[in-house]
Formats: structure tokens, sequence, C-alpha cells
């Protein structure tokens, strides 16, 4: 069930209705959010969600024999197990089989031959972001910084929660949690918010993201067209990963918020960052921030020099790029950026920065062409076939319809930058002050575009391969 | 356990209070959706208007492929000769050899789809004011074989051939997004924003309006992108001509004038895909048609199977494959 469905409009739908009719008890009402969570992932495979309620119970009761065990050991030992639980579910699933398939092409080229075993396992949806999420929360108790929460159904409601489970936003259970203890205040300008980040969020997936798609793929999934289309197959990629993935968040925030609740922001216009910093404080901030918090600050920071945070930010970046795939492709991307990113702590820490001052244009043109260059990686299947478009850039003629194609990308593009700078201009602290008419004439708008561009075979959202 | 705990704790608190003022929330929904209706209604009457350009013909690569041949049809005066039928005659007649061979020709193959009733529209328009035209009708065993045409095709043809005809502005609420916001965009971007055709056929031709422009170039020939894979499960091979074929071949006949010379060719199939005696039903087959669509003799006898290698798909020649083809069709007319 994905949210640009209209299964997902008749369901939550539904969920609305009986959240209004549980508002006097909490404890039906987490029921029915967990219960509604369940049937939204299991719809993908039921077999997924026994794994996830396994895995979740397992997270559950080692955070509670953390929180009431004395020793330290003790403690280690159950937080230690809940690390192996959630990694090693993720590593078999996610990694096996590119761990394997790299271990044996390795073999091969040292000329050791041996069978390959066959691995047909599937992924399941979201994993990567229930186990960021379910691991956060072991995480901060084992530190002390939240108490355990002693109640299942508002744990696994607070881990499934089924607006933001398969695609984020990556919550902390010091932020998620607790409002599941709270009797939460729906006012009207709750829901009105809510409803203007859904309807953006649509408008992101259907109007943007889905126009880029067709773009992107007929250059993508081949790799014997030259010329320029190459340059402007990845710029129409970031279009699209920045309409699909954002406009997930703001539908995930937006339904969240028709329900009572806050989740964090995942994006703030990231294509006008002016460096690649700027870009990351901007760009998938929830997961940011958790490898900033668990990783990057935990391996020293920049706390033990330039040389070492250079490295820390490579390390992070690589495992970053890990996170998203098993592929060669994402680890290359996160090197590109953890590069791109300790090259310009080096440069702002140096003498020559305060003297030198780079024009905003310059910079932002610097930061775009990195993280295009990066979305190379990112898109391509594999590293050859990455490596094949850049040489076809220059050796391979351009393809007929090449003046076509930078006509349609440019529109996309063009329609990225006006909903980023419409939105940095009008945030919806803004937007509650507009005058009544002027809010519903927008929504109106959107949600016309919307209807034309909803489709009876809604394309997945690229990040619930993740 | 653990959950017996805490609810003893606990005190049962309400799970949320709405502090809202329904009447003004159902205002603003309803004025969203009024206006929402208001903005259908004003696109439905600028379609109807004739304020903007006409509705875009090049929406998909469907409607591109059909409405390039009703052109064609319509200009191609100078030409004696037409291949019309479904989408093995668009890939598999490969005009630039025809003139190479001395035949002056045109491809008017459309899609399998469209039903042979309406490929003897366009056969009609391109009759036009030729009382000596000679028409090819090129079928797939596939196509022979099809229970149902589409309807929707149909109509694309039709408004393509009938510039005039416009019926984007009748109105039924099942259509209620087509006749508003599916007909304005069309309309507001039609010839500057191009579409993107999806799969195979993207990779080789990209846009809508390219390909169209492809086509013309080619006689109205358009290449196979993909690759026959006979390791594939395909549907069964033992075909059968379709019920619907025979009042289709009929009308086809009908639409022509008389005097118009019609000959019936039947495309190949891959090897690995026949059936035992695959040659003797198609010509079973061919005469039964040749029989509805009041053929002229002699029949045309093409190699009904031809090697695996020569496809790009069970309907389709490869380009290369395709040119041989057309060489030896050409030859064997000059017979």
């Amino acid at each position: 069930m994905i949210f640009n469905s209209n299964i997902f409009l008749l369901f939550f739908s539904v969920v609305i209705l009986l959240y209004w009719l549980v508002r006097n008890h909490q404890g039906h009402r987490d029921w029915l959010i967990l219960i509604a969570s369940f049937i939204f992932y299991g719809t993908w495979d039921w077999r997924f969600l026994c794994l996830l309620i396994i895995t979740g119970w397992v997270d559950f009761f080692c955070a509670y024999k953390i929180s009431t065990s004395q020793e330290s050991t003790s403690k280690k030992r159950w937080f230690l197990l809940s690390i192996l639980s959630n990694l090693g579910t993720l590593g078999f699933f996610k990694y096996a089989g590119f761990f394997l398939e790299s271990a044996f092409h390795l073999l091969e080229t040292l000329g050791i031959h041996l069978t390959r075993p066959v691995l047909a396992i599937l992924l399941p949806a979201g994993i990567s972001f229930y186990t960021f999420q379910a691991l956060s929360y072991t995480l901060d108790v084992y530190r002390g910084h939240i108490k355990v929460e002693t109640n299942p159904v508002k744990y696994f409601a607070f881990l499934t929660f089924f607006p933001q489970l398969v695609a984020g936003p990556i919550e902390r259970a010091s932020f998620l949690l607790p409002q599941f203890h709270e009797t939460r205040c729906i006012n009207e300008s709750m829901v009105l918010r809510g409803v203007w980040f859904i309807l953006w969020g649509f408008f992101l997936k259907v109007v943007i993201a889905d126009y880029f798609a067709p773009l992107v793929d007929m250059v993508f999934n081949v790799n014997h067209l030259g010329g320029s289309v190459n340059i402007l197959a990845t710029l129409a990629f970031g279009g699209q990963i920045y309409g699909d993935f954002a406009g997930y968040s703001l539908i995930a925030i937006g339904l969240a918020n028709t329900m009572g609740f806050e989740l964090s922001r995942n994006f703030s216009h990231p294509y006008l960052a002016s460096n690649i910093q700027d870009f990351w404080r901007c760009w998938h901030q929830t997961l940011s921030a958790w490898f900033r918090d668990y990783l990057y600050i935990p391996l020293g920071g920049d706390r033990l020099g330039s040389f070492r945070t250079f490295l820390n930010i490579c390390l992070t970046f690589l495992l970053a790029g890990l996170w998203h795939g098993a592929n060669w492709t994402f680890l290359l991307w996160g090197l590109c950026h953890g590069l791109a990113l300790g090259c310009y702590r080096i440069w702002r820490t140096s003498r020559i920065s305060s003297s030198i001052r780079i024009p905003h244009l310059v910079g932002w043109g610097m930061t775009m062409l990195i993280v295009s260059f990066g979305w190379l990686f990112f898109r391509a299947p594999s590293v050859s076939h990455a490596w094949a478009m850049i040489q076809a850039v220059k050796h391979l003629p351009a393809p007929s319809w090449s003046t076509d194609y930078a006509i349609a990308v440019s529109f996309g593009l063009l329609a990225v930058w006006v909903y980023d700078v419409f939105n940095r201009r009008f945030p919806w602290e803004k937007v509650i002050v507009w005058p009544w008419s002027m809010r519903v004439f927008v929504k109106s708008i959107l949600l016309v575009l919307i209807i034309a561009r909803w489709g009876k075979e809604p394309p997945s959202f690229i990040y619930f391969q993740f | 356990m653990l959950h017996q705990k805490h609810q003893s704790a606990v005190p049962q608190k309400a799970g949320h209070v709405y502090l809202v003022n329904p009447v003004a929330l159902v205002k603003q929904f309803a004025s969203i959706l009024l206006t929402v209706l208001v903005l259908f209604l004003a696109m439905w009457m600028v379609n109807g208007s004739g304020l903007l350009p006409r509705k875009s013909q090049l929406d998909n690569a469907d409607s591109a492929i059909i409405s390039t041949k009703a052109r064609l049809a319509t200009t191609s005066n100078q030409k004696r000769i037409a291949f019309v039928g479904d989408s093995s005659c668009l890939v598999n007649i490969h005009i630039p050899t025809m003139k190479d061979n001395g035949i002056e020709a045109i491809n008017l193959g459309t899609l399998s789809f469209l039903g042979i009733d309406s490929f003897g529209l366009l056969a009609q328009r391109f009759c036009q004011n030729k009382p000596d035209a000679q028409i090819f009708l090129v079928l797939h065993p596939e196509c022979i074989r099809m229970v149902a045409s589409s309807s929707e095709h149909r109509k694309i043809l039709v408004e393509a051939l009938d510039q005039s005809t416009d019926g984007s502005t009748q109105f039924a609420l099942s259509n209620l997004r087509r006749i508003t916001v599916d007909d304005f965009s069309s309309r507001l971007f039609n010839g500057w924003l191009p579409t993107p055709i999806k799969g195979q056929l993207g990779y080789r031709y990209g846009f809508t309006d390219n390909l169209r422009n492809e086509i013309l170039a080619a006689g109205g020939f358009m290449e196979e992108t993909g690759r026959f894979d006979a390791s594939v499960s395909l549907n069964s091979s033992e075909y059968r001509i379709a019920r619907r074929i025979q009042s289709e071949c009929t009308q086809f006949r009908s639409y022509l004038p008389k005097g118009v010379k019609v000959r019936l060719l039947v495309s190949p199939i891959p090897q690995s895909y026949a059936t035992r005696g695959h040659e003797k039903r198609v010509l079973e087959m061919q005469s039964e048609i040749e029989k509805w669509i009041q053929a002229d003799n002699p029949s045309v006898k093409m190699p009904s199977v031809l090697s695996d290698s020569n496809f790009g798909t069970v309907t389709h020649l490869l380009p290369n494959s395709a040119r041989e083809y057309t060489r030896q069709l050409c030859f064997m007319l000059s017979q």
C-alpha cells in the first residue's frame, strides 16, 4: 500500500474515522495506530510483518533489561544483543548477497574458482528505516538519555507508526515516544498544516517526481546514449529523487499532523544550498542527524584534529552510502559526498577561507555539481554503467531527441526551483496568516495538479527499496 | 507482565482532543472542493471555446503512431501503393528499401488494437481520388486471433482523420478528468512540452514528436528496438481466426472504392515459436481472409517462419531483417 494509491486514501479515511471514535481512550488510540500500522505494513508481505514484530520484541526486551540491570557488563550484554539483532537482520536481508558476491568476485580474481551459491533473499520494505529507529531507541536507553518504555503497545506504535514506517523521517524515541503518552491536541491550525503538507507532498511525488521518472529511465536504463542527455538525465534524477523523497516525508508529516502527532522535518529546500555542508543540513535531515549522533560524534567528530575529522566524515558517509543499498555505486556516492564535505571542512577552517569570499552563485553551482555527480552513481545500476555513461558524454553522439530532452528536463527543473523558492519564501508560519481565500486558492490549484497527474498504476517511492 | 505493571501505574487518559470548530473546518474543505470544481468547469469551457490550440495527438506513443499514419494517408498523393495493417506492418515493411527497388509505396501500418475495419479507414483515406491504388493488408497471426479491438484506439484514428471532430467537450461523469484537466493540459502544452515515450521504444525514439518525425521521414516505417528471447514463456502458437475477423474484413472491403486492388500478406513468426504445420495453417487462414476482403490474385506468398535471430519480438522483425524481408517482398512482387 503506497501513499499515492486509491487504496491508501480509502485506508486512511477509515483510520481517521475510527481515530475520532477512540479519542477518549489513549489505550484504544494506541491499539488503533498499532493495528493500522500492521495492516499498512502487512499489505506488502505479512512475513516481513512477522520479522518486524520479532526484532521489535527483541529490542523492547533488551531495552527493558538494560534499564533494570544494575551492572554495567550486564547492560552492555543486552545492548550488544540488541545491536546484533538489528544489524544482523539488516545484514542478512540487505547485505548478505552483496558481500558474498563481492567475496566470490575477489576469490575469482585471485584464481580461486568456487561454485557460487544462489541467494534469493527478498528485501523487506523499509528495513533500513525501522532498524535505525529501533537502534536509536536502545542506544538512547543504554546511554541513559531516555527512560525505558514498559508498555509494548506504545513501543510498537512508536516503532511502526504507519505514516513514517517505510521511508521515514527516522524518528528518535526521545521525540516521538513521549507523544504516545500524551493526550494529543488536534487544533485547527494543525489540521490545516497537515493538509497543506499532504498536498505539497503529493505535488512533489505525482507532479514532479513522476514527471521526471520516464525521462530518467529512458537514459539510465541503457548506456549507449551519448552527449548531453547523460548529464541532463543526472540532473533530472536529482529532481526526481527530491520530489519522490521529500514528497513522501511531507505526506508522512502531514498525515501525522492530522492525527495530532509531530514528526521531524526531513528536507529544507536543499537545492538552494550554497555549500555541501549546507546541503546536508537540508537533505534527509533525520538520517544525517542519526549518523552524526550515533557514528560521527562517537568516532571523535571534529575534536581530534583536521585529519581525523576528514577521516571521520569520509567513514560516516561511506556507511551512509552503504545504508542506502548493497551496491558499490552507493559506496561511491557516499565517498563522493564524504570527500566533498571533508574538503569543505578543511577549506572552511583554513586561513585562506577568511580572506577569500566565494560568491553565493559560485558556491551554489559547485554544490550542485558535486551533488549531481553523486546522483549519477546513486541511480546507475552498476559502477561500470555509470562509467560508461560518463565516457559516452564525450565519445558517443547525442540521440536525435536530445533537444526535446533538454526542454523536458529544464521544464521539470524549473518546477523544482519554483517549489524550493516558494516554500522558502512562504513557510507554513507565513502561510497561516494569509487571507483564507488565498490559502484555499493555492490548495485548490495543488489539488487540480495532483488529480491531473494521479495515475491508475502509481509508481512506487524510490526510498522504499532501502 | 510489563504491560500490566504499566497500566496499573498510569491512570486512563484521553487519546486526543479536537480543538477545532467543525463548521469552520468543513467550510475550509468545502471551499477547496468548490474551487476545484469551478476550475474544472472553467477548463471544460475553455476546452470547448476554441481559445486554446487543438488537443495534442502526441500524448502517448500509440496516439502518435496512429495520428502520424492518418497524416501520411491524407498527404501521400503521389503514391499508389499502401501497406496497411497491424504493428508487424509498421516495423516489417521498410519503405526506403522499396524505393531502392523501384516501388513507390507508403507504410500505413499501425497497431493490432485498431482492428481490421479501422485499417480500412486509413486505406479509404489513402485511396481518395486514386482509382488505381493498390492496398496490401498486412496481418500477423497474433492479430488474426486477437479477440477484441480497442474502441479507444479507433476513436483516436477517427479524430486524427477528421480534424474537425473533437469529442472532448462531450460531458460524461466517467471521463470528467479527461475532458477537463487532461484535455486542458494537452491543449495548453501542445507543441512545446515534449512527451517522453516509456519503455524500449523510448530508448530509440525518445519523444512522441521525434517518433512522428522519424516515421514520416521513413515513409511510415518504424524500427523495432527489442530482442526476441525464446526462453521467455509465451502464449500458445496454435493460431486460429478470431470470430470478429470476418465482419471486420467485410467492413474493411466496404470502405475501399471499387477498382482498388487488395492483397493480403501474413507476417512471419520466429522458428522456435512455430508449431508443426504452421505454414499450412497460415495458408488456410490466408485463403479464408482473402475471400472476405475480396483479395486480388495472385496471393502474396512470403515465408511464414523465419529464424529467431531476425526478431525483436514475436511479431516484429529487427531493422536489418525488415530490410531483407522487404527486399524479398519486392522481388516477389516484381515476378
